[in-house]
């Protein structure tokens, strides 16, 4: 970590820096970026389904992997890098003097990193996966740190969506730009085979046009239902996964499956039947009684 | 025994003697389990974190219990409406839910359960536990719990069952039929009552010396006895924050003989109101049952006062006391015939 003149920036996060403070340094060295024209990336890390293994396995196993994920995500990292912590146990790093491509292998090393990670929770081995979401300041709109972070965000949002453990960058900086500016974002350019001139003498498209503009909807759809049928293995994988974990107990069968009730060659089966009978309408009675409004007034037996 | 119909396949039967110091389980899957019979919800955040779960039971709540809000929802056999009914309900339902899943059920079994309640509970009283475990199992029966000692023991005839627990004695007279309500007696001369007995002898007793009903639990259940030579009870309890030795012998034979009387009251009363040519007999069998019968010496005491007031008695100690009663429970739900169960789905 950098030394800022002895200021202690730590809070009691194991050395972590808290959300102003992270927002402090990237504003810092972002404008600094800018100015000395370096590159820098900026990663927002989650562990996917941490909420759920919290209500598993409680809050201390939550806080164990969370903070052997940050030892992963500080031994990749350089002096002169950043981390912090944001709300909903999130790591924001800031990585100077990456470029895109090296932001985006060294996500893919972060997620490997956290993945080799086994945790001992009750007895019970666990792994973990994280998803990432990236942004640079090499492209064209990222004029600002507010727009990198939105952007990173907006990547982890999308990698959790997809199922997890996977990095994106949605290279979304204009539409985050202008959301921040208060203004329209320009609309994105519209593919050809969809432009079709205006007007009521409109011409019918030729029968090309309407092939290609058919096969593209296939095709928008065929992705989508890639898209979805990953996303659905993702979470069979994760269910198989969670309950091997969770190693439901099956139960014990009862000795009883085969063979019950009171034997008829049992000495007093006469008396022990009567008995039985006079229990059975004693409840009975009790649980008419129940549905009556419980008028008062016991019955034997019970 | 008799093959049943295939309706009758994966059904686990349980017996519940569901006390207000111990709750315990046998399970027709060989399973026997107990547990105190203490709830305990985590008070705050803090609490949570702390405690990893929400909800603690038996001897964890009591241990955690700075961290909890702590219910011992049953009272005198029953469950509390005294102060926060609500609360305890719902501890009631949790405490049969955690017995019920320490049985281990499989997941495709029906589970019926015969539950002992005190002989002379209300009829409130036995509503309210069987709304309880009705949330939890398939169907549900209550039973008398010295009847349900009785029938474990297969001892139907001419027998004085005394089951003492926490919050009750419960005497039944058994002759071969059913018995009724004149059959049965219950007093609060129990383990709560030498718990309360033993703190005020220890005020009494041992000026400056600080100490809590779990404290007091746990003296007696180390050193409870009656006998005239009881080993000394040697306890160390904090004065102004040092810990002190007091020797409470007197004191913890005082309060567990305190019991003895009200218990020869009973036991008097259903011999002297039973059929004199059977009076002998009845006082030759008394059995005593429940948590409370682990006093050291109890039954001697017991019967050399039969012997001072009714001439004659002779008193035997149950071989299993803290799971007599849920023995006898789930050998009732296993004798019941299956289209009873069937009825009070």
């Amino acid at each position: 970590m950098v030394d800022y003149g002895g200021v202690r920036f730590e809070g009691d996060d194991g050395g972590l820096f808290g959300p102003a403070e992270i927002e402090h340094f990237l504003r810092t060295e972002h404008e600094r970026a800018r100015r000395y024209k370096y590159p820098v990336v900026c990663s927002v890390l989650s562990i996917d389904r941490l909420d759920q293994l919290q209500d598993l396995y409680g809050y201390e196993a939550r806080e164990t992997i969370v903070k052997s994920v940050v030892r992963v995500v500080r031994a990749a990292m350089r002096d002169s890098d950043l981390l912090g912590r944001l709300a909903g146990d999130r790591l924001l790093v800031l990585w100077s003097h990456t470029n895109k491509e090296t932001g985006a292998l060294l996500a893919k090393r972060l997620l490997a990193a956290v993945k080799r990670q086994s945790f001992d929770l009750d007895g019970r081995m666990l792994k973990v996966t994280a998803s990432v979401g990236v942004s640079h300041n090499g492209a064209e709109d990222a004029h600002s740190f507010d727009t990198l972070v939105a952007v990173a965000e907006e990547g982890l949002l999308v990698a959790q969506k997809a199922g997890g453990d996977r990095h994106v960058e949605t290279e979304l900086y204009r539409l985050h730009e202008s959301r921040r500016r208060g203004v329209e974002a320009p609309p994105a350019p519209i593919p050809a085979a969809f432009v079709a001139p205006s007007g009521p003498a409109r011409p019918r498209p030729s029968l090309s046009d309407e092939l290609v503009e058919r096969d593209l909807k296939i095709e928008l759809l065929e992705r989508r239902v890639a898209k979805l049928m990953a996303m659905l293995d993702v979470s069979e994988e994760e269910l198989r996964r969670v309950r091997s974990a969770r190693q439901v107990d099956v139960g014990v069968p009862s000795i009883y499956r085969e063979v019950q009730g009171l034997s008829s060659d049992e000495a007093q089966h006469e008396r022990k039947r009567e008995m039985m009978r006079t229990i059975f309408e004693a409840n009975l009675a009790l649980r008419s009684k129940a549905k009556e409004g419980g008028a008062v007034g016991d019955g034997a037996g019970t | 025994m008799t093959i049943p119909d295939a309706k009758d396949k994966g059904v686990l039967y349980l017996g519940i003697d569901l006390g207000t110091s111990r709750t315990s389980v046998a399970a027709s899957n060989g399973v026997r389990e107990t547990v105190a019979s203490y709830v305990g919800y985590a008070k705050d955040p803090v609490a949570l974190k702390k405690l990893g779960k929400e909800t603690l039971y038996g001897d964890e709540a009591i241990a955690n219990r700075l961290s909890l809000k702590l219910y011992r929802p049953l009272a005198h056999g029953v469950i509390q409406a005294d102060s926060d009914p609500e609360g305890n309900m719902r501890a009631a339902i949790d405490l049969i839910k955690e017995i019920i899943r320490r049985a281990r059920p499989k997941a495709d079994e029906l589970v019926y359960a015969v539950i002992g309640a005190p002989a002379q509970a209300s009829i409130k009283n036995k509503q309210a536990i069987l709304d309880a475990a009705r949330s939890t199992v398939n169907s549900v029966m209550l039973c008398s719990e010295p009847f349900s000692v009785a029938y474990g023991l297969d001892m139907l005839d001419d027998v004085l069952v005394v089951d003492i627990g926490a919050g009750t004695t419960d005497m039944c007279r058994m002759h071969g039929t059913m018995p009724e309500d004149a059959d049965q007696i219950t007093n609060t001369f129990a383990g709560d009552h030498v718990d309360s007995k033993l703190a005020e002898l220890i005020k009494a007793n041992c000026p400056g010396a600080d100490f809590s009903k779990e404290m007091v639990k746990a003296i007696k259940e180390k050193h409870a006895s009656v006998l005239d030579e009881m080993p000394r009870a040697l306890v160390k309890l904090p004065v102004m924050g040092k810990p002190t030795e007091f020797d409470l012998t007197e004191q913890v034979k005082a309060a567990c003989r305190s019991i003895v009387p009200p218990i020869v009251d009973g036991i008097q009363q259903l011999v002297a109101s039973f059929d004199p040519e059977f009076q002998e007999r009845l006082k030759g069998r008394v059995l005593l049952a429940g948590g409370g019968s682990q006093i050291k010496g109890l039954d001697h005491e017991v019967e050399r006062q039969m012997h001072e007031r009714l001439g004659s008695g002779r008193v035997i100690r149950i071989e299993e006391p803290v799971y007599g009663g849920a023995n006898g429970a789930l050998k009732l739900a296993h004798d019941m015939p299956a289209e009873y169960w069937e009825q009070l789905k």
